[in-house]
C-alpha cells in the first residue's frame, strides 16, 4: 500500500470517527436543551431557539440551558484536550490538568473568598488568576537553568498542592457550614446555574487555546520518542514544555472558572482516545477534546436528570471509575493476545 | 562537514564528566569512541550534540560554535541516535521517519511538503526499510526497529550521524548487518559518522580512526591498528590484548583482567 492511500485511508477511518463523535455530541446538545424539570418538545424547542412562543420557554432556553450545554462542551473540551497535552509532555497516564497545582491554587482562592464572604461575584476571575499564579510557581520551582525537569514539575505540583491542600482544609474548618457547601460546590466541581457571563469570561481563553494545542501534535510525538531524540530531532525542551504548558494551564484555569474542579474528565478522556483511536498527538488532541466535550455534556445532562441535582463532577467521577477500569482491563487483555 | 571540539569540556549539571577533549572528525569519516565504562563515551556524545552544555571550551561544526546555535540549526547538521531508542507512540515506520523532518519546519507547520515527502521515501529505501514501511514501529524486531530509527535520523538530511552504542541490542547477524548498512550510508552519502562502540574488533574493523577515552579524558586518537595496541588497552581497559591479523583485518583477542 502506498503511502498515501495508507494516509487516505487512515483520514477516512478518523473522518468516520469524528462524524461518529459528532452525532452523538449533537444528541447530547439535543437532549440537554429538551429535558429538564419543564420538558420541551422539538416544536417548542425550535420557536424558542427563534425567540418566538412562550416567554418562559424562550428564557429557559436562551437563559438555562443553552449557556449551561456551551458551558459544558466548553470545559469537557478544554478539560479532555488540557489533561492530552500534560500526560504527553509528562510522559505520565497519571497527569492531569489539576496535576501543576491548578486545582491547589484555584481551591484554596475560592476557598478564602468564600470562608471570608468576599468578592463572591468575581470567584470565576480569581480561580483563574489562582490557577496561572500557582502554575507558575510551579514551574519556577521545576526550572534548572534553560532547563525544565518532568520530575521536577510532578514534584513541585504535588507539594503545592499538598500544602495549599492543608491551608484550604484549615480555613474550611473555620467556616460556618452554609458557606462550606457553597464553597464545596466549586471544589466538587458543577454547572449549575452558568450562564453567559462565565462563557464571554472562560470562552475565548478556552478557544485560543484549543487552536494553539491542535499545533503542538509534532511536538507531543517528539518528546513521546525521549529527551534525548527529540532535541536531536531539533526540538527545543524549554520551549516546548512551556508552550505545552501554558496552553493546558490556560484551558484548565479557565474550565475551573466555570466548573470548578471537575475531576476524572481530564484524566480519562486522553487514555480513551488512545484506547480506541491510537497515540498519535495528531489525533489523540482533537479526539480529546470532541470526546471531552462530549463527556462532559452527558454527565451534565445525567446530573440534572434526577430528582435531585448533583454537582457534575460528582457524576464524571461516579461513572470516570467504573469505565476507567473497563478501559484499563480491555488494553491489558488486547496487549496480552498481541504478545 | 568538519566537527571539531576544542578543549571541550562537559557533563551534567556541575559534575564535569569530560576534561579539556581536543579532536576533529573530518568529511565521511567514522570515528570509533572506546572505553570502559564510565569513561565519559556517551556523555562526550550528548556534549557534541547539545544535549549537554559545554562547561568549558567548545565544539564546532564547520565553524560554527554548536553550542551558541538554535537545537534547530544544529538538528539540521547533526542527526542523533540515542543508546535506547523509547517511543510510547503507536506509530507507523513511515509515520516516525516523517518527524525527521521537523528541523525543516516552523513548531506550527503540521504538515509535510512534497519536498519532505520525498526525503522520507529516500530515508526509508537507504535503510531497506520500504517493506515495512506502513507496520507501526513497536511490532518490528530489534533489527528492524534500529533501522527504522535510522531512517528517522537519515530523514533529518544531516552530514554527521552520532549513535550511541547502535549494537547493543542487536544479536550478531543484525550488528554486522546495520553496521554494513552504516558503511554504505557512510561511503554512498558521503555522511560523518561517531559511534560509541563497546566491541573493540567491531570498531577495529568498522571505523575510519578510533578515540580512547579514560576517566573523561582523550588517551589517544588515530587508525585502529595504532590505538588497539596492549599497551593502551592496558591502560584503558585494565585487561591484557593481543593484536591478531585475521582475513578480514586486526582483530583484538583479551586475555586477561588485572
Amino acid at each position: 500500500m502506498s503511502y498515501q492511500k495508507f494516509l487516505n485511508l487512515f483520514r477516512e477511518k478518523n473522518r468516520l470517527n469524528a462524524t461518529v463523535l459528532l452525532v452523538f455530541i449533537a444528541l447530547v446538545i439535543v437532549l440537554s436543551l429538551s429535558n429538564g424539570s419543564v420538558e420541551l418538545s422539538s416544536h417548542e424547542l425550535i420557536k424558542a431557539f427563534i425567540r418566538e412562543g412562550d416567554l418562559t420557554n424562550q428564557i429557559i432556553f436562551w437563559e438555562l440551558r443553552l449557556p449551561r450545554l456551551i458551558a459544558s462542551l466548553l470545559v469537557g473540551s478544554a478539560l479532555g484536550m488540557s489533561g492530552a497535552l500534560l500526560q504527553g509532555m509528562l510522559r505520565n497516564g497519571l497527569a492531569s490538568p489539576y496535576l501543576l497545582g491548578i486545582s491547589a491554587g484555584s481551591g484554596l482562592v475560592i476557598v478564602l473568598l468564600i470562608s471570608m464572604g468576599l468578592w463572591l461575584s468575581w470567584i470565576p476571575i480569581a480561580a483563574w488568576i489562582g490557577a496561572i499564579i500557582t502554575t507558575l510557581i510551579v514551574y519556577c520551582l521545576a526550572k534548572s537553568g534553560t532547563s525544565i525537569s518532568v520530575e521536577r514539575l510532578i514534584l513541585a505540583g504535588v507539594a503545592l498542592s499538598s500544602l495549599f491542600g492543608s491551608i484550604q482544609s484549615m480555613l474550611l474548618l473555620q467556616t460556618e457550614d452554609g458557606r462550606v457547601q457553597a464553597a464545596l460546590t466549586w471544589l466538587i466541581g458543577s454547572l449549575n446555574s452558568r450562564g453567559w457571563t462565565e462563557i464571554k469570561l472562560a470562552g475565548p481563553p478556552i478557544i485560543f487555546a484549543l487552536v494553539v494545542g491542535l499545533l503542538l501534535s509534532r511536538q507531543l510525538n517528539l518528546l513521546g520518542l525521549g529527551d534525548e531524540l527529540s532535541v536531536g530531532l531539533g526540538n527545543s525542551l524549554f520551549r516546548s514544555r512551556c508552550l505545552i504548558g501554558a496552553s493546558a494551564t490556560l484551558l484548565a484555569a479557565s474550565s475551573v472558572s466555570v466548573g470548578g474542579l471537575i475531576g476524572f474528565v481530564g484524566l480519562i478522556v486522553p487514555h480513551a482516545v488512545r484506547f480506541l483511536f491510537g497515540t498519535d498527538y495528531k489525533v489523540v488532541l482533537p479526539f480529546s477534546a470532541l470526546l471531552g466535550a462530549f463527556t462532559l455534556s452527558s454527565a451534565d445532562l445525567i446530573a440534572r436528570s434526577g430528582s435531585i441535582e448533583l454537582p457534575v463532577g460528582i457524576i464524571t467521577s461516579l461513572l470516570g471509575a467504573p469505565i476507567f477500569i473497563v478501559l484499563l482491563y480491555k488494553r491489558q487483555k488486547s496487549l496480552t493476545s498481541m504478545r | 562537514m568538519t566537527l571539531i571540539t576544542k578543549d571541550f569540556s562537559t557533563g551534567y549539571e556541575e559534575n564535569k564528566i569530560i576534561k579539556s577533549i581536543s579532536l576533529s572528525l573530518e568529511k565521511s569519516e567514522w570515528l570509533g569512541i572506546v572505553g570502559a565504562n564510565g569513561s565519559g563515551k556517551s556523555t562526550f556524545l550528548k556534549g557534541i550534540s547539545r544535549i549537554l552544555d559545554a562547561h568549558k571550551g567548545n565544539a564546532y561544526l564547520d565553524g560554527q560554535d554548536i553550542h551558541h546555535s538554535s537545537t534547530k540549526e544544529i538538528a539540521k547538521k547533526i542527526s542523533v541516535l540515542p543508546q535506547h531508542q523509547r517511543s510510547n507512540l503507536t506509530l507507523t515506520v513511515y509515520e516516525l521517519v516523517c518527524l525527521g523532518r521537523s528541523p525543516h519546519k516552523k513548531w506550527w507547520e503540521l504538515d509535510l511538503d512534497e519536498n519532505d515527502h520525498i526525503q522520507v521515501e529516500r530515508s526509508i529505501e537507504l535503510t531497506d526499510m520500504t517493506a515495512f514501511k506502513d507496520k507501526p514501529v513497536d511490532t518490528l524486531s530489534g533489527g528492524q526497529r534500529q533501522r527504522a530509527f535510522l531512517s528517522l535520523a537519515l530523514a533529518q538530511d544531516a552530514k554527521t550521524l552520532l549513535l550511541d552504542e547502535p549494537t547493543t541490542f542487536l544479536d550478531l547477524r543484525y550488528q554486522l548487518q546495520f553496521l554494513d548498512l552504516l558503511k554504505k550510508i557512510n561511503q554512498e552519502q558521503e555522511i560523518s559518522i561517531v559511534t560509541v562502540i563497546h566491541d573493540l574488533n567491531l570498531a577495529a574493523r568498522y571505523c575510519d580512526r578510533i578515540a580512547v577515552l579514560k576517566d573523561g579524558e582523550l588517551l589517544a586518537i588515530d587508525k585502529p591498528r595504532e590505538v588497539l595496541t596492549d599497551e593502551l588497552m592496558k591502560q584503558a581497559f585494565q585487561v591484557e590484548t593481543c593484536q591478531i591479523e585475521t582475513p578480514i583485518g586486526l582483530q583484538i583477542c583479551t586475555i586477561k583482567s588485572f
